[in-house]
């Protein structure tokens, strides 16, 4: 069993996915590019990928295209867990040939779920750039991976675990971290 | 609680519960993407050694499978029984121990003898997926088979679905008839009596000797292959009479529901259980069910390698 409470609540979730979203957006505009598709990750980063969207099309005008990615065969640990979850749908629904990918995900740890994830995008086809999105970086990456927009630094403890709720599946945004 | 995949083999429909049947479909509806896309590999088994270990021939289910394993970035090593050590008196589970010490990982394995898999299954740590063991069970067939009619109907609760031919020798039958009823379909089974016994009432289907009884409020009918090399006695007087009498053709079909879909797990004798016309025609999905296969096949290994074995 272990304990549950909120580290950052709703206002401060959306004041970070508010600044995610004017970080990407003052990317791309200064590029002149305004093309670009946010990936979300499951499972957080696919309902986070969605509230960026609105966010942009309602300050820019436009919407980005949407996928969701499940990177699931592309895991680094396949063979070694006694269980295995469902496997999420993807759906890339345009072209990643010369595109811009921002990859969007609810927290940044050790960095295996975006090396997966770049191994996966990169098999549906040849993108332009590929940027990293994340509400939380937890600064404890086991890999050279780093975010290029982060909604919050964080770095509790390793046995402190974070879990993201965004609305409208969950009740309520916020960030809580759990303690065994 | 939401469901977990933890089987290292799959031996048969029989003892998975409707949930799992339905996780390796919902499985093989993502591996089927990967099909679709320009790069048609995914590195899941990647290192990982997959032996396909056929003692009874086959092409379709050898070459579906291979290829699945090569779709999942895996090594394959393709052993005959024809062509083993099988024919100079070593026991299976000799060959199997042996391929065992090259440290493989997963067999797939097709077998003349019902339960050889399940046997094998007990005394290795390999994985070990059933391509068909006798008469009893072929579950990765059965689950091609009801992914297809899932796609096309989105649903198997409440489908009436009837297979039809010799269902007395049939794995492929057993394996339907499991997974359908387990995800609610009303199953009949038909054919002539001597190769569809009434008995087969007591696992909960409809016994059928009259192929227009059979299939007129069908939704799916699957038909089944006359399997020569299984008959060892004369359980119907030819070829022609089978024809004549339980055969699917063009007439056939006028009397059955308009959407129904024609199956078959092939290869096909055309004329004998399903005419040309039928097995070419617009309610034929014979194709559709080798593509699925590979689809489901990924799913399943990806599935049973992905677990370690208690």
């Amino acid at each position: 069993m272990y304990d549950r409470e909120v580290m950052f609540d709703s206002e401060a979730v959306n004041v970070a996915i508010s600044h995610l979203a004017d970080e990407i957006i003052a990317e791309f505009q200064a590029k002149r590019k305004c093309d670009f598709a946010l990936v979300g990750l499951y499972r957080k980063g696919v309902p986070l990928a969605e509230r960026l969207a609105q966010i942009i099309e309602e300050r820019c005008g436009y919407k980005p295209c949407l996928g969701k990615l499940d990177i699931s065969m592309y895991r680094d640990d396949i063979g070694t867990r006694s269980a295995l979850p469902r496997i999420r749908e993807t759906i890339i629904p345009f072209s990643v040939d010369k595109n811009n990918i921002v990859l969007v995900d609810d927290i940044l740890s050790t960095g295996r779920t975006i090396r997966a994830a770049l191994d996966a995008i990169t098999d549906y086809g040849r993108p332009d750039r590929i940027r990293l999105a994340v509400l939380i970086d937890r600064k404890d990456g086991e890999f050279p991976i780093h975010a290029d927009y982060v909604g919050i630094v964080a770095n509790p403890p390793e046995s402190v675990k974070l879990a993201a709720e965004f609305t409208p599946e969950d009740p309520t945004d916020a960030i809580y971290k759990m303690q065994w | 609680m939401e469901l977990k995949w933890t089987r290292k083999d799959l031996l048969s429909l029989k003892e998975l519960s409707p949930e799992e049947i339905v996780f390796i479909l919902d499985t093989a509806a993502e591996f089927k993407k990967v099909s679709e896309r320009n790069v048609k590999k995914v590195p899941a088994l990647r290192g990982k050694t997959v032996v396909n270990f056929f003692v009874e021939p086959s092409t379709r289910t050898r070459v579906s499978f291979e290829l699945a394993e090569m779709r999942l970035s895996a090594d394959v090593i393709n052993v005959q029984a024809s062509t083993s050590s099988l024919k100079k008196g070593e026991t299976l589970l000799d060959t199997i121990k042996n391929l065992e010490a090259l440290q493989v990982d997963l067999f797939v394995m097709r077998h003349s003898a019902p339960g050889a898999q399940e046997f094998i299954a007990q005394h290795t740590k390999c994985g070990v997926v059933n391509a068909g063991d006798g008469a009893h069970s072929h579950p990765t067939q059965a689950l091609l088979d009801i992914f297809t009619i899932r796609e096309k109907f989105g649903r198997i609760n409440g489908l009436k679905v009837t297979i039809l031919g010799d269902i007395l020798h049939s794995r492929v039958a057993r394996s339907n008839v499991w997974g359908l009823l387990k995800l609610g379909a009303e199953v009949t089974v038909a054919g002539p009596s001597t190769v569809v016994p009434k008995e087969f009432e007591s696992i909960g289907v409809r016994v059928c000797h009259n192929l227009r009884d059979a299939v007129k409020d069908a939704d799916v009918v699957n038909v089944l292959r006359i399997q020569h090399e299984r008959l060892n006695a004369s359980f119907f007087p030819s070829d022609s009479e089978y024809a004549t009498f339980f055969g699917l053709t063009p007439a056939v079909l006028n009397y059955m529901r308009p959407g129904a879909l024609i199956m078959h797990p092939g290869p096909i004798n055309r004329d004998v259980e399903i005419s040309s016309a039928v097995a070419d025609g617009k309610q034929s999905v014979i194709l559709e069910q080798v593509t699925n296969g590979l689809a489901v096949r990924m799913a399943v290994l990806f599935l049973v390698a992905g677990c370690v074995k208690k």
